[in-house]
């Protein structure tokens, strides 16, 4: 199995995943984990995604902390060091109003989650936490 | 009406009706959409991906999706 563990904040979850660019060239993004958030997207975005090689998606009607309309599109991310890539649906949208912690540029959901073997969180011998997801053995 | 806001309309119909123009759709298939036509219904969406940049490779054209309710939760 290939596990990648990213290192928890004191009140958050956050995960590192790579994403195509219009370059060519990978641009890491750091991504708080939030499994509450479902339906057909994976991801929400902030609205600063120029340099992402993105598809339009139809847009769709969100409810709870992001309301109304909202732009959507495919993208394209990795973890290259777990062998993991997808095609997946995110939002982009204004983050401002929901106080994401300093550095992180969108939310990942329940169905990113979901499309590994295991994910979670657990605590370390140093009493500090971490999160890990594992993907299946390459 | 711009070739996104045609494709919003097939897309939204597609998404609401499951149907068009007398093609019946799944939930859960992957649709490819070009100028309003649907080019590609595909298992998933890398293969719907593939599918319309085969036949535009203009990142601005087309528009895919998943069949589903056009609705998204965040609590």
């Amino acid at each position: 199995m290939a596990i990648a563990y990213f290192p928890s904040s004191d009140d958050a979850d956050i995960i590192e995943v790579a994403f195509a660019t219009t370059t060519g060239v990978d641009l890491n993004y750091r991504l708080l984990v939030d499994s509450g958030f479902s339906g057909s997207i994976s991801l929400v975005l902030s609205q600063d995604i120029q340099e992402l090689a993105t598809i339009p998606a139809p847009a769709s009607h969100a409810y709870g902390a992001i309301q109304g309309v909202q732009k959507r599109v495919i993208v394209f991310c990795r973890m290259p060091a777990i062998s993991f890539q997808t095609t997946a649906v995110a939002i982009v949208s204004d983050l401002s109003p929901m106080s994401l912690p300093s550095g992180v540029q969108g939310i990942a959901g329940l169905r990113l989650l979901r499309q590994f073997l295991r994910w979670g969180a657990e605590q370390t011998g140093d009493g500090s936490w971490r999160f890990f997801l594992e993907n299946e053995a390459t | 009406m711009n070739e996104n806001d045609i494709n919003q309309r097939v897309a939204e119909q597609i998404c609401t009706g499951f149907g068009l123009n007398g093609h019946q759709f799944r939930l859960g298939e992957c649709v490819a959409l070009l100028d309003g036509k649907v080019v590609a219904v595909e298992e998933d969406l890398s293969a719907a991906v593939l599918a319309l940049r085969a036949l535009d490779s203009n990142p601005n054209r087309g528009m895919v999706f998943q069949v589903g309710p056009l609705v998204d939760f965040i609590r």
